[in-house]
Formats: C-alpha cells, structure tokens, sequence
C-alpha cells in the first residue's frame, strides 16, 4: 500500500516539474517573441530627454518642438514628466532610461552636481550626451557630444541696441525691470544690457524694480513704483516677457499705457507679439524654445557620421512693429 | 477514561483541571468576540466607506461647484458682456483687450488652486485666459468641443482630455467645464466660457484613503470610468465599468465580483449630475482587519494560557511538592523506618502544618516505638530472671534432698505432699506461657512454695495466709507473691523451731488488690531499708536484693505506674513487704 502510493507520488511530481518546465519555457519565448516585434516597429535611433520643470509655457513649448521634430524624423523619443524639481528625481530618472537603452540623452540638468553624476552615468554606456542650458558650467568637452547653447549675454546686449536704434542719440533714462534673483539667466541678460549701454552715453539706468520672471509681481512692483514716488524714465526694459507684461498692465491700470514710453524685454511669448501688435510694446528678443529641428538635425548628421561642432548657438530673433504680425503664429 | 483518570497523578489532574478552567472560557470568549469583532467591521467598513466617499465627493464636488460658479461669475459679469459686445476690427484693440481683460482674470483666478484655467472666447474675436500659456493658433469655432457648446446652449461636462483645449499646455489630463455666453442685450451668442480642471486635482482625492485600501470610481452618465484611484489597475476597471454600464442605480453597500475578488461598493451622483462616484473596498480587506482583531486576541489568548499554565505548574508544584514529601515519608514509615523527617515548608498554610504534624508524629512514634521495644526488652529479661528464679537448681536440688530425706525417714505422706508440692509448683511457673493468672492460681503456686520450704526447713517457720474470698475472681501477674515469702524465708529465720511466722495476706483495697507479706525476723536498721528501698527502685543490677528489684520491674511495666511496691522494716520487729495493684478480672 505505503509503495504503491509512494510511486504514484513520485510520478505526480515528476508530471508537475515537466509541466512547469514547459510553461517557464512558454513564458520565455513568449517575452523573446515580444522583444523581437518590439525592435522591428522601434525607430532606429532612440532619444530620451531628461528636465526638471516643465510648469512655464516656455518649458511646454521646447518639449512639444522637442517631440515634434524626434517624431518628424521617426526617431524614438523618451520624456517622462518631472514629478519633482529635484536633482534626485532626475538622476533616478536617467538612470531608468540609460537601463532601457539610449543611443542619445538630451538633458537640461537640475545643477552643476548633478551634471557630474549624470556624466558619470553617461559615460559607462554608449549613449551619446547632448546638454542644454548649462552653457555657463565647466564641463569637458570631451564629455558630451555636443551643447545646445542660448546667448543670455547677448540678448541682454540686443535689447540697448533696439534702444539705440529707437532713440538714436536722445537721451534715454531707463527703468530696469529685474529678474529672479540669482538667476543666471537674468544676471547674464542684465550684465549683457548694462555693459552695451556703456557704448551710448546718452543712455542711463534711472531706476530698477523687481520682477522675479513672474507678471503679478511685476505689475505690483510696478504699480507701487507709480503710487510712490516714481522715477522719470522714457524707457522700460524687463529680462523676461512676463515682466515686461506685468508692468504694461500696471500701466494699462495707471491710464499710462499709450504705447509713447517703448517697453523692450527678451523671451518671445506670444501675448508679447499681442502686446506690440496693439502698440503698447516696442520689442522682444526671441529666446526660442524651438530647439527640437535643429537638434534633431544633428542627431540625423551624426548617425550618419558628421561629428557636430561641440557648441551650437540658438539662433535668436527680434520681434517688433515690423515682423511681429508675420511671426505671431510662430510664437509659442 | 475514569481509569486513565484514577492512574493520573494528583499534580497532572490538577493542571488538566485549572487548564480547562481556565482555557475553554476563553476560547469561548475569543471566538465569540472575534464574530462580534468580525461582524462590527462590517458594518462598520460599510459606514467607514459610505463616510468617506462623501467626504471625496464633498471636495471634488466643490471643484465642480467653484468651475460653476466662474462660469455663472463670467456669464454675468457687466465688463464680460461689454467686452464680448465691441466690435473688434482693429486688431490692436483687441489684443489690447485681450492682454488686459487676460490680466485680471490671471489676477482674479490664479489663486483657485483647483483651476488650471478660466477662458472666454468671444465671437467678435476676443480671448481672454487666466493662465500664462499662449493660447493654441487654431480656429476655435471649428473644434468639437465648440460647437457642442453652441448647439447644447447650456453648461457642458467634457471628459477628461489629453493637453488643454485652448492654450498650449503639458501633455496632461484636464477636465472641463464650458458654456454658451449669450448677449443679454440681444439674445445672440457671443462666446463662450471654458473653465478647465487639472485631472490630477480629482484623482488625488481619490487616492486619499489608499492607506485603508479604500478607492473610488468616477464614472459618466454611460457608467464608463472617468477616473479611478491610482491603485486600481485596468482589470477592475474593465469589470467595474461592465456593471455600471448595466446598473443606473447607485449601489448601496452592494458585493460585487471584480477581478475575482469581492467588494463592498457605495455610490451617489456627483453635483454635475451626469457623474457618479463609487466607493470600493475589498472584501478581504475587511476581512484583514477583522483578522487582525483575531490576530491581537489569539496573541492575548496565547499570552494569557502561557502565563496560567506558568502559574498553574507554579501553584500546583506549591501543593504537590511538600504533598509528595509527605508521601514518600509515609512510604518510609509503611516500609518500616520510623526515623522520617520530610523538610518542612517555608509557608505556614494547611500543607505547612501538616509536614509539622507529620514530623511530630513520626518523631512521637519513633519515641514511642523505642519505649516499647525497650520495654519489651527489659520484660523479657525480667520475666527470664524469674523463670530462672523459680527453677532454680539450688532449689530443685534442695526440694528433691528433702524429699529424699523425708523417704529414709519414712516419712512417706510427707514425702508424697512434698513431691505434688513440687509438681503443682513448677505447672504454676509455666502457667502455660501465660503472663496473667488468676490470683488464685499465684496463691496456690504460694502456697504450695510454702509447703515445701516448710518441709525443707524442717517447720522452722510458721505460716498463714489471709485471702479474702473477693479478691479471686481478679488477675495478677504471676510470680509476684513467691520471691516475696522466698525473701522473707531467707531474711526472717533465725534457726528455731517455728520461731517466725511469716503472714501472707491478700486483700482488696479500693480498686486495688493488695499482696502483704510479713515475717517476724530480725528486720532491718532504717539506713539498710533506706538502702534496700532505693536498689529496688533505682532499677540498679546488683545481685542484693534482687528477688524484689524484678518484681519492681514487672509490676512497672505490665500496670505502667499504676502498681507500686512499699518495704517496711523495724529491726527485731520483721519485715513488711506490699504489693499494690489495680483489680482486673481474671476472665479478661
């Protein structure tokens, strides 16, 4: 008895091993099969993009350029959205896309530290590295392929020569519109303009308020400026759009917005095409956010094997009274 | 089992005892409070998630509530409608307007967290958002979402879409609220009003109670899904939506199966009206906070057997410890060996007492034991001295002598009572091994004594007994009478025919019997009776006196002090030698 059921034990168990063997088996082809499939559809070249904010419409408009041109080419393209603005967020997710596999990892890194580790990462694939905004940082060339570079400097200098240009050699008193504090990118557009205006004498700083990049705090700023005791200017320069608006509003709430004191600020957006168009802005000095083509443009040019130059200039544009109801569509 | 039960030991029965006592209360409690437990979380996971799906669709519906409120805000606004009414052919005006009338709506919106943005699209070309982003470069009249709001005339729910209807957005969800504006002048469309919602505003609602596995389903007005909790896959979805789907009615704490798995479900409208919410949570969720009740009174249970069994060993050791001492010593007291002592306990409980009662006892008896046996003892030696005493050869030898005496001289009849003397004499000393004889018998053996120490020494004495007739009937230890006459025999003759008289008397005295024998001798001086007194009680072994030392002895131990023995001398007077002891019948 105790036999006969140990043999049919023994075959059960035999029977349930060979069965399970079979079934890992399945599963194995099965996930291979699926791979394959995956490859043959996949695009040949695989792009992820790593940032850590994409909240302004700035950011939304260089991601959708971003998507458009990788999709117009039929590369494959890889972008997670930010759920933190952190250093950290970004270094787990790179890594995550590195696993997965990249031939080129276009990144705008949260920090200076930050670039170090994702260079790091970087270096043990084969991935190729693009780096953008960071055009300020020490980094070895060596290190990536190539850089998307944005002249903050000279923006800052465009702005006191479409001055110039307007007032030729009257004189220009100046209220400066700041931008966020600490910000690089302010800072460079503020040393580029106040260095230019050293070249016209006929030019000065009469008076600066805070911005901080944001609207509302510009129109405060502004609005206090009025209420209070105002400075004379017949000039307004903002390091961003937002800031250029927010005082155009205080303005328009003022009863002063009649277009006769020329408000010139940098980035593009479009309610700042709008503003021109109605003739209560004088300029702005597109930062574009449409990187996408032109990076795109490289990648095709380096699979087929010309090495891009490491640096590569954004080229800029300057919207004002004449091109501005042409170039509105193309506004972001 | 009454057997196996009678063969335990006092100690296991004990255990069993305050273990049963102890454990089926309870268990009996536990399972009880555990279908009581079992039942409470039912009901009140059934209120829990009712509670918290209204708590859910408060907030959602006060996101819903504040998007009205904008619209109806904006459809009624004075500057909106005056707006909307110009006629905007300068474009430069417009934008103009765009920009400012954009810039208080930004002012008076941007602090609603919930929305991502209010928009009014005009007819005459107007576009105003409360938001930073640029508007799309399309034409709105021609989207979907456009026309439906004109055709419907009235507020309008849209689904969940990807990127925002009118700006240039991230690629996320937003749900949105639009309506037709109507020129209150004329009657006539003049735009139309957008309010949109982050998705992310709703869904994180959702997830509020994943702590508590409890989710929720946010479904349209065709029972398809519009939202769900972050922790619900595809699957539940997919079986969510096949009932809702069918089922218009909102649930009420109803059981379905989704995925294989029971759950609890609740539902309510949401305020928009085409919209509900439904509560989830699964069953087996419930039931793990019901185990986990189980599990906390299965540890109490544990923990609380574990420290009663502790105790029970611990208080049942106390009893059956010093009860085994006390078995054991008794085991040695059975097996003979009287000399137990069990240890005594610390406690001076019953237990305590009887270890001490049982030491004394045995103590007692190992004393009692010893007294006996030394008595025994020195009985037996008593008594052979006696026997020895009587079948003295000295004396045979001289009895015989005389006998043979009394033959030459032929004095035949003599002879002949001398001889039945002797023989009755020694048939009295054997007494049949008795240690009790009739006093009859003792006076008998006296007198036949008498008889032949009067034949042998040849009537130089002269006896009488005086025996009262009462004092037959009672019982003496023998031998008790014949060594005093013999000693007044030896002490009293002085070599003279018949000078001495030597007077046997028995008589009762209260309830003792009294043995009295007195000789006329020469008697003793007070310092020799004084000596005489004192070897007899002194119960020392010196050969003087020696006949009345072991009659001393006898009478002390077989009447344990209650027999006593008195000598009274005067010189040239004679002796007195009494016996007392206590009357006993002979029958007995």
């Amino acid at each position: 008895m105790k036999v006969w059921m140990k043999r049919l034990l023994c075959a059960a168990a035999a029977a349930g091993i060979c069965a399970l063997a079979a079934l890992s088996q399945g599963a194995a082809g099965g996930t291979k099969q699926g791979g394959e499939r995956d490859e043959v559809t996949a695009a040949p070249v695989r792009i992820g993009f790593s940032e850590t904010d994409s909240s302004n419409p700035w950011r939304v408009a260089q991601q959708t350029s971003l998507i458009n041109a990788a999709a117009d080419r039929g590369f494959r393209f890889l972008f997670e959205e930010p759920k933190e603005r952190t250093a950290q967020w970004q270094l787990q997710n790179i890594r995550e896309m590195l696993d997965a596999g990249m031939d080129y990892l276009v990144v705008i890194p949260a920090s200076e530290t930050a670039l170090g580790e994702i260079i790091e990462m970087v270096k043990e694939t084969g991935t190729k590295l693009i780096l953008m905004e960071c055009s300020t940082w020490d980094v070895d060339p060596e290190d990536y392929l190539f850089m998307i570079c944005t002249d903050y400097y000279k923006e800052g200098q465009l702005c006191a020569q479409i001055l110039h240009s307007r007032y030729q050699e009257e004189p220009v008193s100046i209220l400066e519109v700041a931008g966020e504090e600490g910000s690089t990118v302010a800072g460079q557009r503020a040393a580029g303009f106040r260095d230019e205006i050293l070249k016209y004498p006929n030019m000065k700083i009469s008076g600066q308020i805070l911005g901080s990049f944001d609207r509302v705090t510009a129109q405060k700023s502004m609005e206090e400026m009025l209420a209070g005791e105002p400075y004379y200017y017949n000039a307004i320069v903002a390091y961003s759009d937002e800031d250029g608006l927010g005082v155009l509003q205080a303005l328009k709430v003022a009863g002063k917005a009649d277009g006769s004191v020329p408000i010139i600020s940098i980035n593009g957006v479009q309610d700042a095409l709008k503003a021109i168009i109605a003739g209560e802005y004088y300029a702005t000095v597109e930062s574009s956010p449409e990187v996408g083509p032109l990076i795109m443009q490289l990648i095709g040019s380096n699979e087929k094997g010309y090495a891009p130059a490491k640096q590569v200039f954004i080229p800029y544009n300057i919207f004002d009274r004449d091109n501005v109801l042409e170039q509105y569509k193309n506004a972001y | 089992m009454t057997r196996f039960l009678q063969h335990l030991r006092f100690r296991t029965k004990l255990i069993m005892i305050f273990g049963l006592v102890c454990v089926i209360p309870l268990s009996a409690e536990m399972i009880l409070s555990y279908r009581i437990s079992a039942q409470n979380t039912f009901g009140i996971t059934e209120e829990y998630t009712v509670t918290n799906m209204n708590v859910v669709c408060e907030e959602i519906d006060g996101i819903f509530k504040r998007a009205n409120a904008v619209c109806d805000e904006l459809e009624n606004s004075v500057n909106i409608q005056e707006y909307l009414r110009k006629d905007f052919s300068d474009t430069a005006e417009r934008y103009s307007y765009d920009l400012k009338v954009s810039m208080e709506l930004l002012n008076q919106y941007s602090s609603s967290q919930d929305i991502f943005g209010v928009y009014v699209l005009g007819k005459n070309g107007a576009q105003y958002k409360s938001n930073y982003n640029s508007f799309r470069i399309v034409n709105f009249a021609e989207q979907d979402w456009y026309e439906t709001l004109c055709q419907t005339g009235k507020s309008v729910w849209f689904l969940p879409h990807k990127g925002s209807y009118v700006v240039k957005s991230e690629m996320k969800n937003f749900v949105s609220l639009g309506k037709m504006l109507m020129d209150k002048a004329s009657g006539n469309m003049s735009g139309v009003v957008i309010v949109e919602i982050d998705e992310n505003m709703i869904t994180s609602l959702l997830d509020r109670y994943e702590g508590s596995r409890n989710g929720f389903f946010v479904v349209d007005e065709k029972g398809n899904v519009i939202f769900k909790s972050s922790f619900y896959d595809d699957g539940i979805q997919a079986d969510f939506q096949a009932i809702t789907a069918k089922e218009t009615d909102h649930a009420q704490n109803q059981y379905y199966r989704l995925c294989g798995k029971q759950y609890l479900v609740s539902g309510r409208e949401l305020s928009n009206g085409l919209w509900s919410i439904y509560s989830l949570i699964s069953v087996d969720q419930i039931n793990a906070t019901a185990s986990g009740t189980l599990l906390v009174n299965c540890m109490i249970l544990l923990c609380s057997v574990v420290l009663m069994l502790f105790l029970i060993f611990w208080a049942s050791a106390g009893i059956t410890r010093p009860i085994a001492r006390l078995s054991a010593g008794m085991q040695e007291i059975r097996s003979g060996n009287l000399n137990v002592s069990v240890k005594p306990e610390e406690t001076k409980d019953e237990i305590g007492l009887l270890i001490d009662d049982f030491n004394r006892m045995s103590a007692t008896m190992n004393e009692m034991n010893e007294k006996i046996y030394e008595k025994q003892r020195s009985l037996q030696k008593a008594e052979m001295k006696a026997l020895q005493a009587q079948i003295n050869p000295h004396f045979l030898y001289n009895s015989l002598d005389s006998v043979t005496w009394l033959l030459r001289l032929n004095k035949k009849e003599e002879a002949i009572t001398m001889v039945g003397a002797l023989s009755k004499l020694f048939k009295a000393v054997l007494s049949k091994g008795k240690e009790y004889i009739p006093i009859a018998d003792e006076i008998c053996h006296v007198e036949n004594y008498l008889l032949i120490q009067k034949i042998r020494y040849r009537n130089k004495f002269r006896y009488e007994m005086h025996v009262e007739d009462g004092v037959m009937q009672y019982r003496t230890v023998k031998l008790i009478l014949q060594p005093l006459v013999e000693n007044a025999i030896y002490h009293g003759i002085r070599g003279e025919v018949e000078s001495e008289e030597i007077i046997v008397s028995v008589y009762e005295r209260g309830a003792q019997i009294v043995f009295q024998v007195s000789d006329t001798g020469k008697g003793m001086e007070e310092a020799q009776l004084k000596m005489l007194r004192e070897n007899v009680k002194m119960l020392r072994e010196t050969t003087d006196s020696y006949g009345l030392k072991n009659i001393y002895e006898r009478i002390q131990i077989y009447y344990a002090g209650r027999a006593d023995m008195a000598i009274d001398s005067e010189p040239d007077r004679g002796t007195i030698i009494s016996i007392c002891i206590p009357k006993e019948n002979a029958g007995i």
